[in-house]
């Protein structure tokens, strides 16, 4: 499919509220920060032009969902047909941390992906800006235990990213549009676009008597 | 519940807020906007689906001062009672009248003539109290604008018809949110996922929001109330309607005056029966808004089936069987999106897409196509004698008698071809045209004869995909090049192709001198997708017999010249009568004169004015009329009108309309008369009695009836 | 119809297609050639047209027409090809200098023709847009190598035809039909023809005689019940 120019892609961003979903995807769109926290109240749509590996043109169409428990389901709508999910935590937050794999299972039922174990999620810590003194105690083993566990394991790449001080938020971007691609190039190996089959042959019957009088 | 987030710039598309849980599905949920989508001011759209009642899931009013604040400048009064909503409104310069009455009675036979007085009678007491209006006899249409029409917004109230087409008709993919928001009209189409696939204004970066937030809204009736949303109606001037084709979704968003109207079809079974009609409760209020989305829904239809012909249906859906997040651009070519988008611009406003747009002499195939889609699909007729018609029927149905020898050493498909005599019987010998399924002769896309097997046809809506794909494709038929295209034709089979053989001749090549002659289209459908130099031969075959006779060749061409302007007027007499369309209902083909007879021009002007007359008039309910009258109507608002207690005979199933705008210096009446047979629309400009109407009525009527057999291609010819 | 006299003028026909990547100007090249025309804002094929032109070699007194399948570069008609190529006697590979993926998908044409096309159908590779250099992707001397590579595959038998043009200037496009117009078997068909026989690949010339379709036509007419 050389003759297309951009990828469309579909990515979401799960998470607990609160996390900074919001703010990481005003950081990346817009690269700016909104001191006064605003609870998402369904989802919002973002659009962001991304080039990778120097001639792919990315276009990331990003929804944000709500994180507040109660809005949780919105519906396969905002699940089906995406080709990346972000799962976001607050590096200051636990409960956050440890809900990342409810927020997992959850997209799967949902989205109803044909591939669960190939499907490109990455994982998000926001806030890294805060004084350690705030972070959860010993994150980076607990983080392991999430990532390396053997059955069911998150095991997905990390990025910790401060969506207020713009750090390693455009790189874990560029990751989710890179996998994401990944993804989508391996679908076109498996299965080409139906789009010339012109072989549907129509069964028309006819009766076969054109000689006969027409009248 | 959400307001506005005013933080987020530009780049913030759009916004969907819910408060839905799934404890709260089950429950009843209304519908509060903060903003409405197309609004200036973002598109924030917000929803609270605490209250939703289940019967109002169809058509959700909304509210909204925000899509009123131009202000209304047209005083409507009517005694229609289905198009209330176009009618509500108040003030300003023009008076609208659409008259609608009733009339019921006995049945018995009288004369025509009788029926023609009968007539006469009621029309001269509805029009009687208008006789006192001074109008200038001399004027003409020109001196209105459309946009003294109460057709489109006019938040800017601009008065230059040119500067308003720029800013608020052409389709515009530009990033700016203003341009986007000033347009009329809107057309999405995406996929469930919410990826976009087409938009008629707007760039991605615009559009990708509301395509989400258009999912989101569909997708959450669909699952929590498991009802398919179908329009969400803004204010009284916004009207939002969604066709759903799982996997992909097609959406159009209007604020056009005569899409908002509702349809009001006996022919579809949707009329409404008298009783309900008077007893107006909400109960039928609610089959009433469904058939309000229909203008809307038959747009989205056309456009799906523009879809399926190109790529259909398994098509589709296999690109997106287990693969939703599927992005069907990939497999749409820049010529697919061009042709959506001018079907979008046919489809709402009659006009081509084109740069020159304040030509005065423009195409009008696109005006003759918006009118096709408000009389049902009705196909456009082209007025030739009947002894050409069947002479080029005969050619065609010579085709399927044509026989070829095979040599041997050609393969099948590669058939080197040499026509034989029938009469001869040599084993190898073939049918040429084996294959050849339906043959079209057409030109500025209208058919002049066709041939089809005996026992499959082509619908009007496939028909009109073949003569759209001519005319989209008349930039190569320029080259004189021969097309082979493969083409699904949805009615008749959604789920493969046919391949269309097309070929553009030039009578005037025939000719030494340098008479200009409109191109003849010689289109050939076969179900063979080898069969193409099968069809190349018979219609050099086609082009053989034209030419071969001289008289053949002369009349044709003669008739072709002057095709396009119907002799009724050098026949008859109807002064009174500036543009008229009439339609058999049997055959669903219309026929109507040149759009040059109402201002001298086919300017954008005209086609806007002739579009709004002509929706206004169709879609207003008509008068079913009875010979004797029920009751007396003193409908309040419009003076001294009373109905006349004329008795008619039973004339089967007519019907009337009649409608009439005061301008300033001129007035326009609108006149729509039906039985069982026809229906016949037409436009006036200068003050007329009752009796020219009714007189030069009948007269056309009379006359296209006398000459149906030239002024309709009919069933065509059968092999 | 011509009919072949040696005298006079020596007549063949042959079939020939075009194929590659959607925009690399395959009906731009066919238009400079059949009408000299060119038309910045062209829209695509759809489906695919089928045209005609003829080229004089005067040197040998010869006449070739053409007939010209230019097809739609779109995915969704891929499949639809072969059965232009299938008799084809030529086929003109397009590319777009300006477009590496063209190149490739040109590439991908050369080995579907030698798959599945007639034998001794004769391949010229055409880059197009020359006028467009300063953005060149394709550079000369990767053809000549990609060439060079096929050559040797394929015993130097089918020499593949290579050459730039530009449809928008008319630059080189003449060229390329001559130097294809050489390389087909033109004296075989000839002379094929002067015996009656129709030589390998080459379709019949004169498909119609519209004489004989009159006479048919009476027939028919005669039949007929009507």
């Amino acid at each position: 499919m050389s003759g297309r120019k951009k990828t469309l892609l579909k990515v979401i961003i799960l998470g607990d509220s609160g996390v900074g979903k919001t703010s990481l995807m005003q950081q990346f769109v817009n690269n700016k920060f909104s001191h006064q926290y605003k609870a998402t109240i369904g989802a919002d749509f973002l659009t962001k032009e991304i080039t990778i590996d120097n001639n792919k043109q990315v276009s990331l169409q990003i929804w944000d969902t709500a994180g507040q428990e109660r809005f949780q389901s919105l519906g396969v709508a905002f699940y089906r047909g995406a080709d990346c999910c972000v799962l976001c935590y607050d590096v200051t937050n636990e409960k956050s941390l440890n809900n990342l794999t409810s927020w997992k299972d959850e997209f799967l039922v949902q989205s109803n992906v044909t591939n669960p174990q190939d499907f490109p999620f990455i994982i998000i810590g926001n806030k890294i800006d805060v004084d350690d003194s705030k972070k959860i105690p010993s994150l980076q083993k607990k983080l392991q235990n999430i990532t390396n566990n053997q059955l069911g394991g998150l095991n997905y790449p990390v990025f910790e990213t401060s969506a207020k001080e713009g750090i390693n938020v455009e790189a874990a971007f560029e990751v989710i549009a890179k996998m994401a691609l990944q993804q989508e190039e391996l679908n076109d190996a498996n299965g080409h676009d139906v789009s010339d089959d012109y072989n549907d042959a129509i069964n028309i019957h006819l009766e076969s008597e054109y000689s006969g009088c027409a009248c | 519940m959400s307001t506005n987030d005013n933080e987020s710039d530009n780049s913030v598309r759009g916004k969907v807020s819910s408060s839905l849980s799934s404890a709260q599905i089950k429950g009843p949920v209304s519908l509060t906007p903060t903003s409405i989508l197309p609004s200036s001011s973002g598109p924030t759209l917000a929803l609270n689906l605490e209250n939703v009642s289940k019967g109002v899931t169809r058509a959700i009013d909304y509210t909204s001062d925000q899509l009123l604040s131009s202000g209304p400048r047209l005083s409507v009064v009517s005694s229609g009672s289905t198009s209330d909503y176009l009618l509500q409104r108040q003030i300003s310069q023009e008076e609208y009248e659409g008259l609608t009455e009733d009339f019921e009675g006995d049945e018995d036979d009288e004369t025509e003539d009788h029926d023609t007085e009968e007539l006469h009678n009621i029309i001269s007491d509805i029009i009687r109290y208008e006789r006192n209006n001074t109008i200038n006899v001399n004027s003409l249409m020109s001196e209105i604008s459309y946009l003294d029409l109460d057709m489109f917004p006019n938040p800017d109230g601009l008065v230059d018809e040119m500067a308003y087409y720029r800013q608020h008709i052409e389709p515009s993919k530009s990033d700016s949110q203003q341009e986007f928001h000033y347009k009329n009209k809107h057309f999405f189409i995406f996929s469930l996922a919410g990826k976009p696939i087409y938009s008629f204004n707007g760039s991605d970066e615009i559009i990708m929001g509301y395509m989400g937030i258009l999912t989101t809204i569909i997708s959450t009736f669909e699952e929590n109330i498991n009802e398919e949303i179908k329009s969400i109606m803004v204010g009284d001037r916004l009207k939002i309607v969604a066709l759903n084709k799982n996997p992909i979704v097609l959406v159009s968003i209007s604020s056009i005056s005569y899409e908002l109207m509702a349809l009001n079809k006996s022919d579809l079974g949707l009329e409404l029966d008298d009783e309900i009609q008077t007893n107006d409760d909400k109960e039928e209020n609610h089959t009433i808004r469904s058939k309000e989305d229909l203008i809307l829904i038959n747009q989205l239809s056309t456009i799906y089936n523009y879809l399926l012909s190109i790529l259909s249906k398994p098509v589709i859906e296999r690109n997106f069987t287990n693969r939703m997040n599927y992005d069907l651009r990939r497999i749409l070519t820049s010529l697919d999106f061009q042709n959506i988008d001018a079907l979008c611009m046919r489809l709402s406003y009659g006009l081509p897409i084109t740069k020159e747009i304040d030509n005065n002499l423009l195409d009008t195939s696109s005006f003759g196509f918006f009118i096709s889609e408000l009389l049902d699909s009705s196909i456009q007729s082209i007025n030739i004698t009947n002894t050409t018609r069947t002479r080029l029927n005969n050619i065609l149905l010579s085709c399927k008698k044509l026989k070829i020898k095979q040599p041997e050493e050609v393969k099948s498909d590669a058939i080197s071809s040499y026509f034989s005599s029938v009469t001869s019987s040599a084993v190898e010998e073939k049918y040429l045209a084996e294959d050849l399924l339906f043959s079209l002769l057409s030109t500025s896309n209208k058919i002049l004869g066709y041939m089809k097997p005996k026992n499959h046809s082509l619908s009007n809506d496939d028909l009109k995909i073949v003569l759209n794909l001519i005319s989209s494709s008349s930039n190569s038929l320029q080259f004189t090049e021969d097309l082979w295209v493969p083409l699904c034709l949805p009615n008749f089979n959604p789920n493969g192709f046919l391949y269309v053989f097309v070929k553009r001749i030039n009578l005037s090549d025939y000719f030494k001198s340098g008479i200009q002659v409109q191109p003849l289209d010689i289109v050939l459908i076969s179900s063979n997708k080898n069969s193409f130099y099968q069809m190349q031969e018979v219609s050099i075959h086609i082009i053989y017999m034209i030419i071969k006779n001289v008289d053949v060749l002369n009349t044709l061409t003669q008739e072709l010249i002057s095709s396009s302007k119907l002799s009724i007027y050098k026949d008859i007499k109807v002064p009174t009568i500036k543009h008229f369309i009439y339609k058999l209902k049997k055959s669903n083909q219309f026929i109507m004169n040149d759009i040059i007879h109402v201002n001298n021009d086919r300017s954008m002007n005209s086609i806007l004015q002739l579009i709004y007359f002509y929706s206004v008039l169709h879609n207003t309910k008509s008068v079913k009329i009875r010979s004797k009258l029920r009751s007396t109507y003193n409908k309040s608002n419009i003076s001294s009108t009373t109905i006349p207690s004329a008795t008619l005979s039973a004339i089967p199933n007519m019907k009337l309309t009649y409608t009439r705008w005061n301008f300033p210096h001129t007035s326009v009446t609108g006149f729509m008369l039906s039985d069982n047979d026809y229906e016949f629309y037409c436009l006036c400009n200068v003050p007329v009695s009752s009796k020219d109407l009714i007189t030069h009525t009948l007269k056309i009527i009379k006359w296209c009836e006398k000459n149906k057999k030239r002024l309709f291609f009919g069933s065509g010819v059968v092999f | 119809m011509a009919e072949v006299s040696p005298t006079t003028n020596r007549f063949a026909q042959f079939k020939l297609v075009l194929l590659g990547e959607s925009a690399v100007g395959k009906s731009s090249i066919v238009h400079r050639f059949v009408k000299n025309t060119f038309d910045d804002l062209r829209e695509s094929t759809i489906g695919a047209a089928f045209l005609t032109q003829t080229i004089t070699f005067p040197e040998t007194n010869t006449t070739i027409k053409f007939e010209i399948w230019d097809t739609a570069g779109q995915e969704r008609y891929k499949s639809l090809a072969p059965m232009y190529y299938r008799n084809a006697n030529a086929a003109l590979c397009v590319y777009d200098i300006t477009s590496r993926s063209s190149f490739n998908k040109a590439q991908d044409w050369i080995k579907e023709l030698k798959r599945q096309a007639p034998e001794g159908i004769v391949i010229a590779l055409v880059g197009n847009k020359s006028d467009l250099a300063e953005d060149r992707q394709v550079e000369a001397d990767e053809v000549e190598e990609y060439i060079q590579q096929q050559t040797s595959e394929e015993d130097g038998n089918s020499r593949i035809i290579t050459s730039e043009c530009s449809a928008k200037s008319g630059e080189g496009v003449l060229e390329i039909f001559n130097s294809i117009g050489r390389a087909l078997p033109v004296e075989e068909v000839i002379n094929a023809s002067s015996r009656g026989r129709s030589a390998g690949g080459a379709r019949q010339q004169g498909g119609i005689d519209l004489a004989r379709a009159r006479r048919q036509q009476a027939a028919a007419a005669n039949s007929s019940c009507c």
